[in-house]
């Protein structure tokens, strides 16, 4: 199949005016809807002479004013698209050093190789929930984003295939559309979660003054036509065809000749929590599933391909599995076997990171390429100067040395660059150790074996599931559980937040608050609210960990 | 009557050379897409030539009695980059099939030995390897269908005219050896 990516011509211009056209419709009705209460309220008096409807006179103006509105609407909402967007869902770049954040990025690599190099970044949720989802936007740039959850849950061959499905959505240019609408219809709901916020700040003002009765009803009448014109923008799910996933589903495939992954990733990804609360209604056509569960998608028939903006997953699997020529029953067999056979876990084992030193290349007296030196190295070189060009062992960005803020300090003597300002434990005061836990890098403690990671990577490590339990950990966390089931509500609040024993955060100095994990995991945390870094004891996060997954199995 | 047919020849000679421009054009640029493709796979190449001698380096200490597949490993690699850079597609195709075998071995062997398994230079360059090794597949599949594209294109009439007037001659795919692996171009360690 001689079938090239870069071909596919993507209708920018096109797509343009439509949403415009759109957008100005909306407006238009809006408007001309908003003229009959403005009427009702301020110029009542005059209504018999002017009846309730919009006039020509007025109908003009209201053209006038929603070109306006329109254009407005569409630079703003426009500019910055994505990042908007990125910054609304929480989403966060890759660490490079944890090591499924890696190996997506290599994924990611791949898929846009397959793709005859479309340049695609990639964002990680973190949550976890499972769901993935891709937008672009007019500039061309282009995301690709997977929770946490997804992450930890898929192997290599299901990420790719949900990869490739999201790069599928880039390349035929519907994520274009979909982010787009979104980014320009989505306003309507935040609109009225600030006339809604009006409402309930200024209960009193109803009483006060009849002026002020009078813009109450006023929001109140414009909140009705804003909630009317919500409901019409469901409308453009129209434009958004339920076809879309289906052909990159097909596209997915197209790259990595893998249907079966492609299968078993849509079967894991529905059984699963999907996400729901995690973004705004609006965003959730940008999604693989939709985060919310809705039995409209889950059906066929006429509302369903007018309102419904996800297709029965049921079905996408069926297809999927057609080209691999197997059926569900067999899917599911063939999973839980190879899940049986990957499922044994690594003991506990501490992987020590060696703290790999970034190194320079530098171009010398002769104009060469010198190198790779380690920055205590390259300082003392005799013809190293600050005007000398270097540049990263991992980066082709080349620069003038002074530029770089390390070699400068190191080149004025203010630090010596081999000696690492360490943190150290709270509890033992000994130099912490950078370890891999459950594929990402965390503080360790070889003397008392506490643990200090920051927040955000505490849904990586309950997400995942590389190391298992030891019988030790497992008494622990039931017997935990007991104490929590004998417990009442009060005695939990009044025990969770007390502070007994306080340590000081290794980061910035500070008293650390201890405190419960929460409620349903009653496990001592040491907290820095300024760094937002957690200190675990001994066996704490293990017990944790066990908790949330056992938790989550319905196995508590 | 004359000055007619003088301007109809000249319309016709003046639709005939912007054919033909546009047809030299589209050819160059899909020969263009094939050289960036084929650039795209040696960049992988490459990157996998790099990236053994450091697995040999990690391996060999966990690895005592596997000195045969390790050689084979080392042997494959440098086989490969003796032929990479003459040009010859088929040939360096048959060399590099070669190594993925004797790499495939050798991650089949270290299956036998837990502390390896378990070491962390050895995941990471485990991953680096399975990366590489999909890239180059997924650069070969982009590959061969534009090479496909071209090596039509230049057949078909009237562009193929325009080929062999201006020597745009056929380009050669990276071949895999066996089917089987056509159908799932990726491989997993
Ligand atoms: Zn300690
Ligand atoms: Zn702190």
């Amino acid at each position: 199949m001689a079938f090239s990516f870069i071909e596919i011509e993507e209708k920018k211009n096109k797509l343009v005016f439509v949403l415009f056209f759109v957008l100005m419709l909306f407006y238009f009705f809006i408007a001309w809807l908003l003229i009959i209460p403005f009427k009702l309220v301020f110029f009542s008096k005059y209504l018999s002479e002017t009846g309730i409807l919009p006039n020509l006179k007025e109908t003009l103006l209201v053209f006038i004013a929603a070109l306006v509105a329109g254009a407005l609407h569409w630079i703003i909402s426009t500019n910055q698209v994505i990042s908007k967007a990125l910054s609304s869902l929480g989403a966060k770049p890759l660490d490079e050093k944890d090591s499924f954040h890696l190996r997506l990025k290599n994924i990611t690599e791949e898929a846009s190789i397959a793709s005859g190099g479309r340049k695609v970044e990639c964002w990680i949720m973190p949550s976890s929930a499972l769901n993935a989802f891709a937008m672009s936007d007019f500039s061309d740039r282009a995301v690709v984003g997977v929770t946490e959850g997804l992450l930890a849950k898929l192997n290599r061959a299901q990420m790719e295939a949900v990869v490739a499905h999201e790069f599928g959505h880039i390349l035929n240019g519907d994520s274009k559309m979909t982010t787009i609408t979104a980014s320009l219809f989505g306003v309507y709901s935040a609109l009225m979660d600030g006339i809604r916020r009006i409402f309930e700040g200024n209960r009193h003002l109803r009483v006060r003054n009849n002026g002020a009765g009078a813009m109450v009803i006023f929001l109140m009448l414009v909140y009705a036509i804003l909630a009317v014109t919500k409901f019409m923008s469901s409308l453009l799910n129209l434009f958004i065809s339920r076809q879309r996933e289906f052909r990159a589903d097909a596209i997915s495939v197209r790259l990595t000749r893998n249907p079966l992954a492609l299968a078993e990733a849509l079967h894991i990804i529905s059984r699963g929590w999907r996400g729901a609360y995690l973004s705004s209604e609006y965003l959730s056509s940008i999604f693989i599933i939709n985060p919310v569960y809705s039995y409209l998608d889950e059906t066929e028939g006429f509302l369903s391909t007018l309102f419904s903006t996800h297709p029965p997953i049921n079905k996408r699997i069926g297809i999927a599995l057609d080209m691999a020529h197997l059926d569900v029953k067999n899917m599911i067999e063939e999973m839980e076997k190879k899940h049986k056979a990957l499922s044994q876990r690594t003991d506990s084992v501490i992987v020590e990171l060696e703290e790999q030193q970034e190194r320079w290349f530098a171009v010398g007296p002769d104009g060469q390429w010198q190198g790779p030196f380690l920055l205590a190295d390259l300082t003392a070189i005799d013809w190293f100067k600050g005007e000398s060009w270097v540049h990263k062992e991992s980066e082709s960005k080349i620069q003038f040395a002074w530029q770089n803020n390390e070699i400068r300090n190191a080149l004025q003597g203010k630090i010596n660059p081999d000696k690492k300002a360490g943190k150290s434990c709270p509890r033992c005061n000994v130099q912490l150790s950078k370890v891999l836990y459950e594929g990402t890098p965390i503080l360790h403690c070889s003397s008392c074996s506490g643990n200090l990671l920051e927040r955000e990577k505490i849904v990586r490590v309950l997400t995942r599931r590389l190391l298992g339990f030891s019988p030790q950990i497992e008494q622990m966390a039931r017997a935990i559980m007991k104490t929590v089931k004998d417990m009442d509500f009060y005695k939990k609040a009044r025990e969770g937040f007390r502070s007994v024993q306080e340590f000081s955060c290794p980061e910035c100095g500070r008293t650390m608050g201890r405190q419960f994990y929460n409620m349903d995991y009653i496990v001592e945390i040491d907290l820095c609210l300024y760094c937002d870094i957690i200190w675990f004891d001994k066996d704490e996060l293990e017990i944790l960990q066990f908790l949330h997954e056992k938790y989550n199995d319905g196995k508590l | 009557m004359l000055i007619g047919i003088i301007i109809a020849v000249f319309v016709i000679a003046g639709i005939c050379i912007v054919m033909l421009i546009s047809i030299y054009n589209s050819l160059v640029s899909l020969r263009n897409r094939v050289k960036n493709g084929w650039a795209q796979i040696d960049v992988q190449l490459k990157r996998r030539y790099d990236l053994i001698p450091n697995l040999v380096e990690v391996v060999k200490g966990y690895m005592k009695h596997e000195r045969e597949t390790l050689e084979k490993v080392v042997q494959a690699r440098q086989q490969a980059i003796n032929i990479s850079g003459k040009g010859n597609v088929a040939e360096q195709a048959k060399a590099e099939n070669f190594l993925s075998q004797t790499l495939k071995s050798l991650f089949a062997v270290s299956e036998r030995y837990p502390d390896l398994k378990a070491n962390q230079n050895m995941l990471q360059l485990q991953e680096e390897l399975t990366s590489t090794e999909n890239k180059i597949a997924f650069a070969r599949q982009y590959y061969n269908d534009e090479v496909m594209r071209y090596n039509t294109k230049i057949e078909i009439f009237p562009d193929s005219i325009i080929a062999s007037m201006f020597n745009f001659t056929k380009e050669e795919m990276f071949e895999l050896e066996d089917s089987a692996q056509r159908e799932a171009p990726k491989v997993e360690f």
